[in-house]
């Protein structure tokens, strides 16, 4: 049946050609209308407790989008007329940003920043700053005065040091398009800035607009590594089908995924660029050892260039649909990752490897069998006799004693790689942003307002009552008080801010200001006073809004993160569960978490189970693909091996190197799983195949390394040099994938001319070896041989 | 290969991708160090009163029931106080007696250097019942004033307190004991004195309206109320009459100490006044720098080594330094840089 379809391919190769070019040009048309970009709720886990706090409270008590400004006076203090105006100038402007949620732009130039003053009836909650700047030296100083004084401004809206004041702003998630937030976010902020005034700024939104600001740079690379890797096919190769047909390949599978992307209406993360690069990797790879068996078929005696395609697409076919299946079966596996993101990554990714099959299994070969002979060299560098010695060198030396040291040392990088894997870090293993360098603009204007103040990262618990007012029980209050002592013990925590902090504060200005009196009402209807007497004394009902809802049924306590490490949320999130148990309250419920800093919370407790979870899936299909195969379970066992050395050895890696496993970094270690093993699957079966035609061990290995064995050397070597130029990316994310995608690529290689070799020499596993049992149920599959 | 070993390795795979399934599931990152010592002064406290009990050692009490002994260097150690309640004034017989009152009419009592502090039972009034001063007497008897007219005699170090005052709408901030004579200030500028021990009390009219937080005695006849809005009234005749004095400011005042040769005054913005004869005031805050804008002290009390001062941070005063004493680091050095919130 195989050679029948090898046979229609080859035969009627002017269809086949036709019917698969037209099409990869409707998918073109689709794939050019893909969207660019992040969709935030993408990165969310759907079902989980905390997304589901975040979702129902995000639009009072803050979104994960939050940005924060931070104007700096370089000199001296902020109280100076022309520094304010600037500040009121990007309070107002920001109302102008697209997505902007207008009740949630906060600073000291904002009608919601109010002192309380106790007025002859009752209390006056008057804007610091609002509408407008003092303009004169006694307005000027009355203002400092007030600010110095209010410990709800003071440290958080004005740095201590009085040189820096804080805007934040928080955007309508469904409206926010990140890009075009960061553009016109910059475009005040430039406006603003000049001798004397600095301006940063940090935030989600920023931070993708600095993603998208790089895309043309990321292109710019993308199209070097392409350059280079044509250029390196073209050296190794020496032809120009050698060069443009594993080309063509990678372009066919991309137009494709890229098209049914954009028919299923998902769009593509920039930050996934680096995995479409690992696919197309593949679909090279796939590629170039058909041109290489191609080649060797022509040596070999081949009459006709129809005849050679035809063999190189028979006996390559099995090993080369292995490979797409089960590449294709582990990523479809991270469908079960319960984030958007992962899911459509995961869609793209299946679709992509698939198209393999028809990119490069099928269409390599039967445009190979155009090739017109005698085949004429392209160049006069010849870099094949090298590499032939050394895979005849390599063959000689993994057979005998070698096999066993090889397989020893195989095993002791094993456990030592597997005992370093465990230090893997779940989320950020730094603060700051690991998408962009230590030293970018985006990191150094983190780590300056963290120092200056509280804490950027906010994270919102809701204390949810039964009823209306139950926020304004003393219990409830004294229970947030004492939560948000409990919470400000950890280190990284500056800050925190609830209803609790705003009461006593009511309740002193009553009392003449008296601060022996900073202190909640004895009872419900004293504290309930004391908020009507706020928000009848000027103050907008929704300036309370992000410390309670209006029924004051709920409310929030908000902690400021100086970092979102991994380790930082985990602390916080189990003391905050350890504080709800010591301290159950009737009626009452701690609920977590929203804000950036709980939905970081919420990706980082899916992922580590997700990854293990898709792990063992991947292995188990693995596992299936190559018992069915070949008949024989070992033969799961036996590619096990390189797949899990590859991830002991990549997670150490990642380990040592401080990547975190977050959710940027998952979608390549998650998609690397099964991507490790399809060399060996061509170096195995070309062993398997030569043994069958009787040749001995040592000659099958030989045969072997020198057939696949040099193109998984040319593909390896080609693709590991094209992506060092990723070493140049501005984004430290890609850098960094680039590098793990080398590491990757080269153990890959490495198990299969060496590792693999060896262990078939060291265990002579049936599959290959074709003892009795597995020669008969082979031999249905060997009588349709030519 | 034998039928055994490749029945092994047949099963192998399952089990080792079973493994991971079962990891998958119960495994979960480690919640990494949730046993954290909060720090002994911690950006939220307030401290309403601090006293010197023996040679390096000082008592601190403050918001939310906290109460800290410290060695006057920075170092400090939080005791258990078993009650969340304000506390607003501490006073101390020697190393091992003291007391501690605050909101709620609570009554803390030590025999033991703080390791354990006691509640203790004291008569106050239902109503309101804030307890704002206490001052230790010889022979374990002690006075404690505050809301709704209270004014306690304890004795037995605290154990056992008698009220000397019938429950009225009037709050008493401030307290002097002079041998049998206590003095009482409070709201609306009011003021009461007794001569034997809190038994008969004359009202004392003032020349104010201001609440007074305090009252503090050089001498049988020079003394000196503060209040809030910066009044300051001063009496010359031991308490029986005062004239308002002026000390150029409108800050509250918190509280007023004689500390051997001058009275010291506190309030808001880091108000620190000095004046030898209770009339002339001069400011005494030059080395709090910018720091006294948004730092406040509610008591001053004389200690060994210089002024105590307990408030928005803690710290003390020697000649014209400022030293915090809210963190180990500070107590080395000079200006305060000790921020509150």
């Amino acid at each position: 049946m195989l050679a029948r379809f090898v046979d229609f391919c080859i035969g009627r190769r002017a269809l086949v050609v036709t019917v698969i070019g037209l099409l990869t040009l409707l998918m073109l048309g689709a794939a050019s209308r893909i969207h660019v970009g992040t969709d935030f709720e993408d990165l969310l886990p759907r079902h989980h407790a905390y997304v589901e706090v975040h979702n129902r409270f995000k639009a009072t008590y803050g979104s994960s989008n939050a940005v924060t400004i931070v104007l700096e006076a370089e000199q001296g203090d902020i109280f100076r007329t022309d520094f304010l105006e600037r500040l009121r100038t990007v309070t107002l402007e920001l109302r102008k940003v697209d997505g902007v949620n207008p009740e949630q732009i906060i600073s000291l130039a904002s009608r919601k920043i109010v002192d309380v003053r106790s007025s002859s009836d009752g209390l006056e909650s008057r804007p610091l700053m609002f509408p407008e700047v003092p303009s004169d030296a006694a307005g000027l100083a009355e203002l400092k005065a007030r600010v110095q004084r209010n410990g709800l401004v003071l440290g958080s809206y004005v740095s201590r040091d009085l040189g820096a004041a804080l805007v934040t702003v928080d955007f309508y998630d469904h409206l926010l398009k990140p890009e075009e937030a960061f553009r016109q976010i910059r475009a005040i902020a430039d406006a603003v800035a000049g001798p004397g005034v600095r301006v940063r700024m940090v935030g989600e939104p920023i931070l993708a607009g600095w993603v998208a600001y790089f895309l043309p740079e990321t292109l710019t690379i993308l199209a070097a590594t392409l350059a280079v890797l044509g250029a390196l096919l073209f050296l190794f190769s020496r032809t120009w089908r050698g060069t443009l047909l594993p080309g063509l390949a990678g372009f066919t599978s991309g137009c494709w995924a890229l098209g049914v992307a954009a028919l299923a209406g998902i769009q593509f993360d920039p930050l996934v660029i680096v995995v479409a690069f690992l696919i197309t990797a593949r679909s090279i790879s796939h590629s170039v050892q058909l041109v290489t068996r191609f080649d060797d078929e022509l040596k070999a005696g081949a009459a006709t260039a129809r005849e050679a395609a035809r063999k190189a697409m028979f006996g390559l076919f099995k090993p080369g649909m292995l490979g797409v299946i089960a590449d294709a079966g582990c990523m479809i596996i991270v469908i079960l990752v319960p984030i958007p993101l992962m899911q459509k990554v995961a869609v793209i990714g299946t679709v992509w490897v698939s198209t393999i099959a028809l990119s490069a299994v099928v269409m390599t070969p039967v445009l190979l069998s155009w090739v017109r002979l005698p085949v004429r060299h392209a160049h006069p560098i010849n870099l094949m006799p090298g590499l032939d010695r050394a895979m005849a060198g390599l063959a000689r030396r993994v057979v005998g004693r070698n096999a066993y040291s090889v397989v020893a040392v195989a095993g002791v990088v094993f456990v030592v790689s597997g005992w370093f894997a465990f230090d893997i870090r779940i989320g950020d293993a730094n603060p700051g942003s690991p998408i962009l360098h230590q030293d970018s603009a985006y990191n150094r204007d983190a780590t300056e307002i963290n120092r200056r103040f509280p804490g950027t990262d906010r994270m919102f618990v809701v204390l949810a009552g039964e009823q209306a007012d139950d926020i304004k029980r003393p219990e409830a209050l004294e229970t947030m008080n004492r939560f948000q002592r409990y919470m400000e013990a950890q280190p990284e925590i500056g800050a925190s801010l609830s209803l609790a902090d705003l009461i006593p504060v009511i309740k002193r200005v009553m009392r003449d200001g008296n601060h022996h009196y900073e202190e909640f009402g004895r009872n419900q209807n004293e504290n309930g006073e004391l908020l009507y007497l706020f928000s009848s004394g000027g103050a907008d009902p929704s300036d309370l809004e992000r410390l309670a809802d209006r029924d004051f049924k709920t409310g929030a306590v908000t902690l400021f993160f100086r970092d979102h490490q991994g380790d930082t949320i985990r602390t916080a999130v189990a003391r905050i569960k350890e504080f709800a148990a010591a301290n159950p309250l009737p009626g009452m419920q701690l609920l977590l978490a929203g804000g950036f800093a709980g939905v970081t919370a919420a990706v980082n407790e899916v992922i580590l189970a997700s990854q293990i979870e898709s792990i063992a899936l991947a292995l188990l299909v693995l596992v299936l693909c190559c018992a069915v195969t070949y008949r024989s379970p070992n033969a799961g066992m036996f590619f096990m091996v390189p797949v899990i050395l590859a991830n002991t050895l990549t997670f150490s890696f990642m380990a040592w190197k401080g990547i975190g496993m977050n959710i940027n970094t998952l979608p390549v270690a998650a998609l690397g799983i099964g991507l490790g093993v399809d060399y060996a699957f061509y170096i195995i079966d070309d062993i398997r195949e030569e043994l069958r035609h009787g040749k001995s061990l040592e000659e099958a290995i030989a045969l072997a390394l020198a057939g696949a064995g040099k193109g998984v050397t040319v593909t390896a070597g080609t693709l590991i040099l094209a992506v060092a130029m990723w070493g140049f990316s501005s984004l430290r994310f890609q850098s960094e994938m680039a590098l793990l995608m080398a590491i990757w690529l080269g153990i890959s290689a490495f198990s299969a001319l060496v590792l693999m070799p060896a262990m078939v020499v060291v265990f002579k596993p049936g599959f290959v070896m074709g003892t009795a049992r597995a020669a008969s149920v082979a031999r249905p599959l060997q009588s349709i041989q030519p | 290969m034998s039928s055994r070993s490749s029945f092994i390795t047949s099963l192998a795979p399952l089990c080792i991708i079973g493994g991971l399934l079962y990891a998958a599931l119960y495994i979960k990152p480690a919640g990494g160090g949730t046993a954290l010592e909060p720090p002994v002064i911690a950006p939220r406290d307030h401290f309403y009163a601090m006293v010197q009990a023996a040679a390096g050692q000082f008592w601190a009490v403050g918001n939310d029931g906290k109460v800290v002994l410290g060695d006057g260097r920075g170092r400090w150690q939080v005791q258990a106080s078993g009650t969340r309640a304000h506390l607003q004034a501490v006073d101390a017989w020697d190393a091992r007696h003291a007391l501690a009152v605050g909101n709620e009419g609570t009554v803390l009592s030590t025999g033991d250097g703080g390791q354990t502090w006691v509640k203790v039972a004291a008569p106050v009034s239902a109503t309101a019942n804030k307890l704002m001063r206490v001052q230790a007497l010889p022979e374990g008897q002690a006075v404690a004033v505050g809301e709704f007219n209270t004014v306690l005699l304890g004795s037995a170090y605290g154990r056992h307190w008698e009220r000397l005052t019938p429950e009225q709408d009037v709050a008493w901030y401030g307290l002097a004991v002079r041998g049998s004579r206590i003095t009482v200030a409070g709201e609306f500028g009011r003021l009461m004195q007794s001569d034997d021990l809190g038994r008969s009390w004359r009202a004392i009219t003032t020349p104010t309206e201001a609440h007074l937080t305090a009252v503090a005695f050089a001498d049988e006849r020079r003394g000196v109320a503060v209040g809030l809005n910066g009044t300051v009234l001063l009496s010359e005749d031991g308490g029986r009459s005062w004239q308002a004095v002026g000390q150029g400011g409108e800050e509250h005042l918190y509280d007023v100490s004689w500390d051997g040769r001058r009275f010291v005054a506190c309030g808001d913005r880091g108000l620190l006044l000095e004046s030898v004869d209770g009339r002339a005031w001069k400011a005494l805050d030059a080395a709090l720098g910018e720091a006294r804008n948004f730092l406040w002290f509610s008591r001053v009390v004389p200690g060994a080594e210089g002024l105590l001062l307990a408030g928005a941070t803690l710290g003390v005063v020697h000649g014209d330094r400022f030293i915090s004493l809210a963190s180990e680091a500070a107590g080395t050095s000079g200006p305060a840089s000790a921020a509150p919130r």
